[in-house]
């Protein structure tokens, strides 16, 4: 009995000799915003679904069923504009929104990880001319351009009017139509917008396996494919992990695709056709139910990933190679490949990026060939009032995120980091976890959380519009960058720097603010670049509370709410993709800043 | 060493203190300039107002933004707006469903847009003044009374006005022509055109629809046009129509969503008010706007004085500006509404704007069709429910049942007879169990009405209802596919 008392007060004199006011401020403060902003509403959202009583969804066949609607493929011969054509058009078979949410996951998923994988192992292990162009294409559909991206890809595959039945049929004059549209078209455009995070983290999974395990295996004879199914791959499976899990969650999530083909039958439309008719002041209880679904499927995929996805994990993989990487030249016939295969396929996935930049410079582009030169879409976006207001709103709201990202990430990571008290994986956890949330369900648990139980005051987003609560779901879905990159940065900043300060009678916020920070600097700057980057097109948030005031003249909404709104307006696309372009511009400037002027080299998971 | 350390923290200081203050900047900035959505600066609080004190006008609207920014840039340069000092005109775009809140908190000061039957309820709630000034009456009296039969102003019992009509609008459907070619379509001439089965060989020929129509719970001009096809087919019959049109169409959220996929081609026709098609015809030659002759209404849309308003006079002086000179900016390309005001065609803008001074005059000679308001508004909120949960919530088997029909009708395998038949089976309102009597009733016009208050008041009424609805509309499509393929 004594020995046991003297042990636990021994650790809680351990544990507040260790703990300064600094580090406890540190902790709290994190742990405080994470309450109030994120664990508060997700909680809120599990009371209103569970008061509806969900199980009254899955009863409903609009949103289970065994029974299946439409069709995979619609094929016929018909004739069409004068000549007899094979109209093959990719639709999609329905079970349900439930049903289809998932079954759509998981072969977005499984499709991004065959074409990441064969993408990153041979441009991990093969060297031939022209491969950084190779490197470059392959990430280009990572530059986010929320909308605009899927709608190219609808116009690309319209049967009647697309730019590849136009080629297929009136230019190579075979009797062949393509189009995809509906669910198929949904699962090709999140396959080609989500394989690269597969092939980034596949690749510096497959760069940091150790050679000599190859070089072992095929002195014993394993060769080619056996070689790689064996060894290459089994050791690359923490990046496959990583990045299907992530694509997995983010295919759930996804609501720019269905609102651009018009998919109704998605979770996410769902939610957020019922976020539409909220601005009544009620949000109907079935989004929350759907919300805890959502949740379940991401958090259950984030379990399966969360050592992979950790601070830790990423520090690790962020120090970059520590040997020489086997790189070997193909044949002739691997040369082909590569060339006719997989150069055009990534032309092809860089399309809509691509178009993007044709939309914003073309004065029109109704049928499969653009017409015309123009600048006047770039001058709409500063001269049009809401569209300029939207990119106001959205730097700011991004700048006050980025601030507060900055100061709770540095806090949480140098806990995380420095702190020896038990628990902190936990913390880890926690801010680590917004990668995986859902968008939708934190919009969700804010509308409900914030108009119940702060109704009438400034967080009301139904009384004052949402800009209070964007900024803040833009600091706890957008803080996991910043932590990750301060995170690494303190681990290759020896801790004996600090205990010397220490030593020598600084206190420890003194010893933060004159040693650590300087030492970070640039890794604080770099995490929050990205941040900053991913907070100006975030979607599921954007799209839903940012609607709620309205759209007049001084609207909140963000950018990527007036992306979605003006696409069906006249000349809509046109100045939709010139906010692209801007997009891509921001994303571009702080990719090179990152990695060539700040020479911070990341296992950039792309996410 | 420590010079570069030095450095490095007097850069990362600097960056720091800039970053700080451009987030406190903004934050001040966002929260204390005027947003337009709930938090406003206070008007004046003196009811009496002198010429010299600056009028800032709110008003309630659903017009879009094009109308608005035109009609302040316009209006402020005005000299009505000079003479009574308004410097400002901050406008609300918001859903009907938050106007009767921001009336009552007395913040408003006109009404403008949104349909006869929103101004019609908040006139019988009380909500709005009668319009009595000088200037505004004068502008009145340059508006007819009526228009192809329908009020153009609401004059209350005591023989005041309450609400005029500031543009007009009428309901049909836009048609792109090139489409049309391409799925060898004729032009459909009125609604029944477009419940046909002629219209649904394109979804058999190509898996596509042809029609596109939106959701009525999110778009308040569609549910006009199926409250239009209601009570120019008659209850019955009218239901036969909308089912086979939510059969052979592609269902959109919004009416402006049906609009755009008739100008990029993604269906052949959509059902939408007049503006939207005189404005694709702008940008897609190809698409026509057309009206159903004999089976359609012209709408007047209102602008009103609210009870409330602090600026009564600078209020009303405002109307009486849209009525007249504000009637210009409805000839804008990026607009294209028909005005109400006949004196601006003679104006060198509307001069300029023969197509709609054609479509005008088409306009004023239609034959409407009669059209009950009062009727519509007391089974409206269940028709809209009833039309989303039967026909768009299970519009997946409602189009595998329609689409089997059509392959036999086709094929030649289905007799005239048979045919109707299964088309009424398909397209008849529901019969389904009432969740509250257990009774087994037929969705009929009485019945609507009936429960029309019930439902609007008690959610999980409402909620088992659609239920009830989506699950009858199920069976019975289901049923209707398997006598198809089976027999």
């Amino acid at each position: 009995m004594m020995k046991e008392g003297r042990n636990l007060k021994s650790r809680f004199k351990h544990l507040f000799f260790y703990l300064d006011l600094t580090l406890l401020t540190q902790m709290m403060i994190p742990l405080f915003i994470f309450f109030i902003f994120l664990i508060g509403p997700l909680a809120t959202v599990l009371y209103v679904a569970f008061q509806y009583n969900p199980l009254n969804i899955l009863r409903d066949p609009t949103f289970l069923s065994f029974n299946p609607q439409g069709q995979l493929v619609f094929m016929a011969k018909r004739y069409f504009r004068g000549e007899w054509v094979n109209i093959i058009i990719f639709r999609g078979v329905s079970y349900g929104v439930i049903f289809n949410s998932l079954a759509n996951a998981f072969f977005v998923t499984i499709c991004s990880s065959i074409l990441g994988v064969i993408i990153a192992f041979i441009l991990a292990r093969y060297e031939f001319p022209g491969k950084i162009l190779f490197r470059v294409l392959a990430t280009v559909p990572l530059l986010m351009t929320p909308f605009i991206n899927a709608f190219v890809i609808k116009k690309l595959f319209d049967w009647r009017d697309g730019l590849i039945s136009f080629f297929i049929n009136d230019v190579l004059n075979l009797p062949y139509r393509v189009g995809i549209e509906s669910l198929a078209g949904v699962a090709v455009t999140q396959i080609m917008t989500f394989f690269p995070i597969i092939y980034l983290n596949v690749f510096s999974s497959m760069v940091n396996v150790d050679p000599s395990l190859e070089e072992q295996a095929e002195s014993l004879g394993a060769r080619g494919f056996r070689l790689f199914r064996t060894i290459t791959l089994p050791l690359s499976l923490p990046g496959l992990a990583a990045g299907s899990a992530i694509v997995f969650i983010f295919s759930l999530e996804d609501i720019a695709a269905p609102i651009v083909f018009n998919e109704r039958r998605f979770i996410s439309y769902q939610i957020f056709s019922r976020f539409i008719e909220a601005t009544t002041g009620q949000l109907s209880p079935v989004a929350a139910t759907l919300a805890i679904i959502l949740l379940t499927l991401a958090l259950l995929a984030f379990a399966g990933i969360k050592e992979y996805v950790s601070l830790k994990q990423y520090a690790m993989l962020s120090r970059g190679g520590r040997w020489k990487v086997r790189i070997s030249k193909p044949g002739k016939k691997g040369l082909i490949a590569i060339y006719a295969f997989v150069l055009p396929f990534l032309l092809f996935t860089a399309f809509p990026q691509i178009g993007v930049f044709i939309y914003a410079f073309s004065q029109e582009w109704s049928g499969p060939l653009p017409k015309g030169f123009t600048l006047d879409n770039l001058s709409r976006i500063v001269i049009d009032p809401l569209v300029s207001r939207a990119i106001i709103n959205s730097l700011s709201y991004s700048i006050v995120a980025v601030t507060m990202i900055a100061f709770i990430g540095l806090s949480a990571s140098y806990v995380i980091a420095r702190a020896k008290i038990p628990g902190l994986h936990l913390m880890d956890l926690l801010v680590t976890s917004p990668i995986a949330l859902p968008g939708l369900v934190i919009a969700v648990g804010y509308f409900y959380f914030f108009s119940t139980f702060f109704a009438g005051t400034i967080l009301d987003p139904v009384r004052t519009g949402p800009y209070f609560l964007l900024m803040f779901a833009y600091t706890v879905r957008r803080l996991p960058f910043t932590a990750r990159a301060v995170f690494a940065g303190l681990q290759q900043v020896h801790v004996a720097l600090e205990e010397a300060s220490l030593n020598l009678g600084a206190s420890r916020l003194r010893t933060l603010v004159f040693i650590v920070i300087p030492l970070i600097g640039l890794n604080i700057l770099s995490g929050a670049l990205i941040s900053f980057v991913y907070c100006m097109s975030e979607v599921s948030t954007g799209v839903t509370l940012g609607g709620l005031g309205g759209i007049s003249e001084g609207h909140q909404a963000p950018i990527t709410f007036i992306m979605m709104d003006y696409l069906n307006r006249i000349r809509g696309p046109h100045i939709v993709a010139s906010l692209g372009v801007l997009l891509i511009s921001i994303q571009l400037t702080v990719i090179f800043l990152v990695n060539f002027a700040f020479k911070q080299k990341y296992a950039y998971i792309g996410v | 060493m420590n010079k570069k350390a030095l450095g490095k923290i007097q850069a990362l200081l600097l960056i720091a203190i800039i970053v700080i203050a451009l987030s406190s900047f903004t934050i001040w900035w966002l929260m204390f300039r005027p947003t337009g959505a709930g938090e406003e600066e206070k008007p004046s609080e003196k009811p009496s107002e002198k010429p010299s004190e600056a009028i800032k006008l709110h008003v309630l609207t659903r017009h879009p933004t094009e109308i608005l920014l035109a009609a302040r840039n316009a209006f402020l340069k005005s000299d009505i707006a000079k003479k009574y000092n308004i410097t400002d005109i901050i406008t609300y775009g918001l859903a009907p469903g938050l106007w009767v809140k921001y009336i009552k908190s007395g913040e408003i000061d006109v009404a403008w847009g949104g349909g006869p039957t929103l101004f019609d309820y908040l006139y019988l709630q009380g909500l709005l003044l009668p319009l009595t000034s000088e200037e505004v009456l004068a502008a009145i009296k340059e508006i007819p009374d009526t228009i192809a039969g329908m009020p153009m102003k609401r004059v209350g019992s005591d023989g005041k006005i309450y609400w005029v009509a500031a543009a007009i609008a009428s309901f049909g459907f836009t048609v792109n022509h090139d489409r049309l070619k391409d799925y060898n379509l004729t032009v459909p001439k009125s609604w029944r055109d477009l419940a046909s089965p002629e219209l649904g060989k394109t979804l058999v020929d190509y898996g596509t629809p042809a029609l596109g129509i939106a959701d009525p719970t999110q778009s308040t001009s569609n549910t006009r046009m199926y409250e239009i096809i209601l009570q120019r087919y008659g209850w019955e019959e009218g239901w036969k129509i909308l089912t086979l049109m939510a059969a052979n169409a592609e269902i959109y959220s919004g009416s402006s969503d049906v609009r755009d996929a008739v100008i990029r081609g993604d269906i052949a026709v959509g059902i939408t008010i007049d503006f939207y098609g005189y404005t694709a015809k702008l940008v897609n030659p190809k698409c026509e706007y057309i009206i159903p002759e004999g089976e359609s209404i012209v709408n007047g849309d209102p602008i009103a004085l609210v009870n409330g308003t602090k600026h009564p006079e600078a209020a009303q002086a405002f109307i009486a500006w849209v009525l007249t000179e504000g009637q210009k900016i409805l000839l804008n390309p990026e607009i294209n509404r028909l005005p109400v005001n006949r004196k601006v065609f003679d104006t060198p803008i509307g001069k300029n704007r023969t197509d709609i001074y054609e479509a005008y005059n088409k306009t004023l000679q239609t034959t409407p069709i009669k059209f009950n308001d009062t009727l519509a508004m007391q089974y409206e909120t269940v028709m809209r429910w009833y039309f989303r949960a039967a026909l768009i919530d299970v519009n997946d088997a409602l189009k595998e049942a329609w689409k089997a029909i059509l392959t036999k009708y086709f094929a030649g395998e289905l007799s005239p007879a048979e045919f109707e038949n299964l088309v009424n089976r398909l397209a008849a309102p529901l019969t389904f169990k009432d969740p509250e009597t257990d009774k087994t009733v037929v969705f009929t016009l009485e019945y609507a009405i009936n429960i029309q208050p019930k439902f609007e008041k008690d959610a999980s009424y409402r909620d088992s209802l659609i239920s009830a609805w989506k699950s009858a509309a199920l069976e019975k499509y289901k049923s209707v596919l398997q006598s198809v393929s089976g027999g």
